[in-house]
């Protein structure tokens, strides 16, 4: 500005000394009143007239203008002609300059100005207690534009100080998941001395950003990397679709939740980004910094997972895989475990295998990472088979079966069937078989008919039920059954609070109806359907997070929507939001009886499996053995305890497990040692006592 | 050689020698209200200019200077020069405007600049003969229309003079710049119309140049659909038009330049942004910025205030010159302050005009302010006329009645 200061005052005072000096030299000259030269007065050079020399004549062009009025008409025309064009600029400027001035000093303002958004640190993810799930961490990147692989010997020489593999720091480079204008990340965590030698050798790294930046850090490694989730840039899609979100807004380039919690709680974590306003040129380089709002970091969230069972369960589902492929199951290679907290209806851990490092992801996944995992031989380790997974209930499913008998009246009082091990209801050629089939349970009653698990006892109940409301005209068919079961959170998403939840599937005659539009026989809703559907087989479709959830109904004796959410707590370590417990809106109907009647058969179950006695608690539970066409039978096993005051409802699946009494059971009973801090030693997959118990 | 004749006539009177007596002499030879307008113009333009260039190191402040420096000894030697000397030199200064006009279209000598070749590079320096050739054009003018004392009433001597006053402005046309070509006609038809030039003719003219625009419109059109090429009327110069028809045609390509002036302009407000806060010119988003776009950056940093400053001096200079022009002893001077004010007035409103959308976009400088030392040379010659005819306004004739 002093340079601009002393150029006015320049410019000034010579304006000044010259008007002074032409001031003075007029009121020198003003004295003569007459022109010394002409004889003329000055005051007369205005109105100089023309005609009066004009009388002395001359010849050629040495004579004035001749013409008089005319002639000098013609000078006012063109005087008259300057005063229009300058008094339309004169209007002009006052239009632009005085009543649309605002308008171009926002354009202005505008043209000089860019906002840039500073990112805020997003919230960390903790568990019940306060554990640290996911934390930020400072890293120094080494950054580059793609075009830095056509330097010669540079990834070369990267390879060589970072110690990477010139392959992987090429794919690295070529990795636009960022964003295919986004700078690209050589390396993470780069060491101080690789950095400094970087810094000293600039000519030989050039294009080589040093950046320090934020990470997502996960202190217990791939621990409850479903439930927890990943960040990764936002995608043109989310851009697109912001404008249906009223609060916060996506700017190109944000990190957002990806998967789980991540995700399900991205608003609270994400904060406010702040906002630096930079003065720049014209061709948008930054010449200084006008203002900047600083960003207000995200929120914690507390989850109501318990982080020491987490690794616990974590641990005992893929030992329990591994058990069961080491008893004669060679394809179990999958599974889910779930441990919820009965009386507040919050996941205490959840665990899916096969697993993943979130780590990996963040920041956008490679393609080859991508394609690894999601490649058929690996098993979808991205899957979330606790709230995805969708397999046949099987005779875990018999509790409810009994549930919708009792209270229809189709289970009442002491009523028995008998159980030959085979099953000809609807002719020898639909004959059913019984698990236990050659064989038979004899005559049974309810109680008995869980505790073993007997398919003839509940086709009988599925019969009764298709003869009363089914058996009819098509108009007056009534889903009695169905409408029951999906009281009980079937056939719907709980409503957990993480996204990729599956919805299951409770057939009815309509659904098989539409189902099939091709095949007119197999879209007929058959007597075997409804029996099937009673032992938890045929089309049904259910989540180990619906199973879990349907058993810890059982054991509060109310529904009570499964989450996640635990609390928010802010910068200062204030509780700013607490999950409220909230009974569903849709209640299962039951009396108390009928109810302890199940329960009863549950704890039936498990006081016969003798493995669950270092239990210090009473258990009920089921096992269940899901028949899949193709495949080997899929085991589950859910159970909760302490009966009467329950508190945990755990259940487990292990794809191509084989017999739920043998391979699931051990999840869940692991689970409950581990929550009662019991040691059982390594897990093995038994010969059930009554081998093949379902 | 006597710096002035005023001073050979004292000398060879028989009036006593005093120094009161030169003095007088030397103060009547001075138009005060001239002197004051340009000093008044010049001061502002500078201080403008310096501002404009400050921070660019393309601009030399030191050679706007040296340009007033020059121009003030051109103007001092033409203050005490005998304009009249030249009344009978009509042909001669037409075939020397001429050679400067064509001196761009020799090989080897012009530049090409913005698709227009009106650049000469001789011994490493950088001109505008064009530029040059306006006070010539002027001179020549004069002399040519002076001479029918005010009436020229006979359509063929009419057609003859206006057919050798467009000479010059088809030559320029050749390089092609049109803005200088239309600097050229509007000399041409203010010193037809000063000079007499009968009404008729004058509107006939008028009409056969609209004519002519129309036609060597619709001739481009054909011969660049025929040929593919684009012939006579160029690329640019039809989007300039296509911006002056619609100011906001296409902010970010042909109406960029047009944008940034309006925003630079509006911007200023009543009373300015202050001195030093050109942020339109200064962050270069201001095209040209210190010399065609020069009123861009007065606009912004002294607002409404200062443009109407600037119109009001222009205003006077013109109204100056158009007294001098009365007060001239001969038709000759009288056209030479009447293209001279012509010239100033065109260039003007050109350029102001220009910058508000009003105009279409020509390389045209505004007079006194503009960065570069050819035009600024000019100025001073035409001053230095002005001086030279208003120094000389008495004559011997008198005298001797």
């Amino acid at each position: 500005m002093n340079v601009y200061l002393i150029a006015a005052i320049i410019g000034i005072s010579v304006f000044v000394v010259v008007m002074v000096v032409a001031i003075v030299a007029w009121f020198i000259y003003g004295k003569y009143k007459t022109d010394p030269v002409s004889g003329m007065s000055f005051e007369r050079t205005g109105t100089y007239d023309m005609q009066d020399v004009n009388r002395l004549g001359r010849a050629g062009n040495m004579a004035p203008l001749k013409g008089g009025p005319d002639r000098r008409g013609r000078f006012y025309a063109f005087g008259a002609l300057v005063a229009v064009l300058f008094g339309t600029l004169t209007v002009k400027l006052w239009t632009m300059q005085v009543i649309s001035s605002d308008k171009y000093s926002a354009e202005a303002t505008d043209n000089m100005t860019r906002d840039v958004s500073t990112p805020a640190f997003r919230g960390r993810i903790l568990d019940r207690n306060g554990v640290e799930l996911i934390t930020n961490r400072a890293s120094i990147v080494l950054t580059c534009k793609k075009s830095i692989l056509e330097t010669r010997g540079l990834v070369h020489r990267l390879s060589l100080i970072l110690g990477i593999p010139k392959g992987v720091l090429r794919r690295n480079i070529r990795n636009d998941a960022a964003g295919v204008q986004a700078d690209r990340i050589i390396a993470h965590d780069v060491p101080m001395r690789t950095v400094a030698f970087i810094k000293e050798h600039p000519t030989l790294f050039e294009g080589v950003n040093i950046e320090k930046r934020t990470m997502r850090h996960y202190p217990l490694g791939n621990t409850a990397a479903h439930i927890l989730g990943y960040t990764g840039p936002v995608t043109e899609d989310q851009l697109k679709s912001q404008i249906t979100w009223d609060v916060v807004q996506f700017e190109r380039g944000d990190v957002v939740g990806k998967d789980g919690a991540e995700y399900a709680f991205d608003r609270i974590l994400r904060g406010v980004p702040g906002t630096r306003t930079y003065k720049v040129d014209s061709s948008g380089l930054p010449i200084e910094l006008i203002n900047e709002i600083e960003p207000t970091s995200g929120n914690d969230v507390c989850l109501t997972i318990d982080s020491k069972l987490q690794k616990e369960t974590d641990r005992i589902l893929m030992e329990t895989i591994i058990a069961a492929r080491s008893s004669d199951n060679d394809n179990a290679r999958a599974g889910a475990l779930i441990c919820l907290d009965v009386k507040e209806g919050g996941v205490l851990a959840a665990s899916s295998y096969p697993t993943f490092n979130p780590a990996d992801l963040i920041g956008g996944i490679s393609s080859d990472l991508w394609e690894q995992l999601t490649k058929k031989t690996s098993n979808y380790p991205l899957n979330n088979r606790v709230i995805s997974g969708l397999y046949p209930a099987a005779s875990t499913f018999k509790a409810f079966s009994s549930m919708a008998g009792l209270n229809f009246g189709v289970i009442q009082g002491d009523i028995h069937h008998e159980c030959k091990g085979f099953w000809d209801k609807y002719g020898k050629e639909w004959g059913q078989r019984c698990w236990i089939y050659p064989g038979g349970h004899g005559w049974v009653g309810l109680e008995e008919a869980i505790n073993h698990s007997c398919d003839i006892f509940f086709y009988n109940v599925g019969a009764e039920f298709h003869k009363r409301w089914y058996a009819l005209p098509d108009d007056e068919k009534e889903d009695v059954f169905q409408d029951y079961i999906r009281t009980w959170g079937f056939g719907q998403r709980t409503g957990i609070d993480l996204p990729g939840e599956g919805r299951g599937r409770v057939p009815t005659a309509a659904w098989k109806h539409d189902a099939f539009p091709d095949t007119p026989e197999e879209s007929q809703w058959q007597p075997g359907d409804m029996t099937n559907m009673c032992i938890g087989q045929g089309d049904i479709l259910v989540t180990p997070l619906q199973i879990a959830n349907g058993y810890a109904t059982i054991a509060r004796r109310e529904a009570v929507k499964p989450h996640i959410f635990h609390k928010v707590i802010d910068k200062d370590g204030n509780d700013v939001v607490s999950h409220k417990l909230e009974p569903d809106e849709t209640q299962p109907e039951f009396s108390d009886a009928a109810l302890n009647r199940v329960i009863d058969g549950l704890m039936r179950v498990v006081n016969r499996e003798k493995i669950f006695s270092p239990i210090p608690v009473d258990i009920a539970g089921k096992s269940g053995t899901a028949e899949v066409a193709g495949k080997d039978p899929y085991a589950w096993f859910v159970a909760y305890g302490p009966v009467y005051d329950p508190e945990y409802c755990v259940a487990c699946l292990i794809e191509e497990g084989g017999q739920g009494s043998s391979t699931a059971i051990m999840g869940v009973l692991h689970t409950f040692a581990a929550i009662y801090n019991k040691k059982l030693g390594a897990i093995v997959a038994r010969k059930s006592e009554s081998d093949g118990e379902r | 050689m006597p710096i002035s004749p005023l001073l050979k006539q004292q000398n060879a009177g028989s009036r006593e020698i005093n120094a009161a007596s030169l003095g007088r002499r030397v103060l009547a030879s001075i138009n005060f209200p001239l002197l004051f307008v340009t000093a008044a113009l010049l001061a502002y333009g500078l201080l403008i200019v310096y501002s404009a260039i400050l921070d660019n190191p393309d601009y030399a402040f030191s050679r706007q200077l040296t340009g007033v420096g020059i121009g003030l000894v051109i103007m001092g030697a033409l203050w005490a020069f005998d304009y009249q000397k030249l009344s009978t030199f009509a042909f001669p200064l037409l075939i020397v405007s001429m050679f400067l006009v064509l001196l761009p279209l020799v090989p080897g000598l012009g530049v090409n600049i913005n698709g227009a070749t009106n650049w000469i590079s001789l011994f490493g320096l950088r001109l505008q003969p064009s530029e040059f050739a306006k006070p010539l054009m002027i001179l020549f003018g004069a002399a040519l229309v002076g001479k029918y004392r005010g009436h020229i009433n006979d359509g063929r001597e009419y057609f003859l003079a206006l057919g050798l006053l467009m000479l010059p402005v088809i030559g320029v046309m050749l390089q092609p710049d049109m803005g200088t070509a239309l600097v050229f006609l509007v000399v041409a038809m203010v010193v037809l119309f000063a000079g007499g030039a009968n009404r008729k003719w004058l509107i006939l003219t008028i009409v056969g140049m609209i004519a002519a625009l129309i036609f060597i419109i619709a001739l481009d059109g054909f011969l660049d659909n025929v040929l593919g090429v684009d012939t006579l009327i160029k690329e640019y110069q039809k989007n300039r038009i296509l911006v002056f028809l619609n100011n906001d045609i296409d902010p970010t390509g042909i109406s960029y330049n047009l944008r940034q002036s309006k925003i630079a302009i509006g911007s200023g407000g009543l009373f300015g942004e202050g001195f030093g806060n050109a942020s339109q010119a200064e962050l270069n988003f201001l095209p040209e910025y210190a010399t065609d776009f020069i009123f861009c950056v007065l606009a912004q940093q002294f607002g409404f205030v200062g443009s109407v400053a600037l119109i009001a001096l222009y205003i006077l200079l013109f109204f100056v010159s158009l007294t001098i022009a009365f007060a001239a002893r001969d038709s000759f001077g009288t056209l030479i302050a009447a293209g001279v004010t012509g010239m100033w007035v065109f260039h003007v409103f050109q350029n102001i005009g220009m910058t508000m959308g009003m105009m279409p976009i020509t390389g045209i400088p505004l007079p006194f302010v503009s960065y570069g030392s050819s035009f600024m040379l000019v100025n001073f010659v035409c001053l230095g006329l002005l001086c030279s005819v208003w120094a000389h306004r008495d004559n011997k004739t008198r005298k001797k009645v």
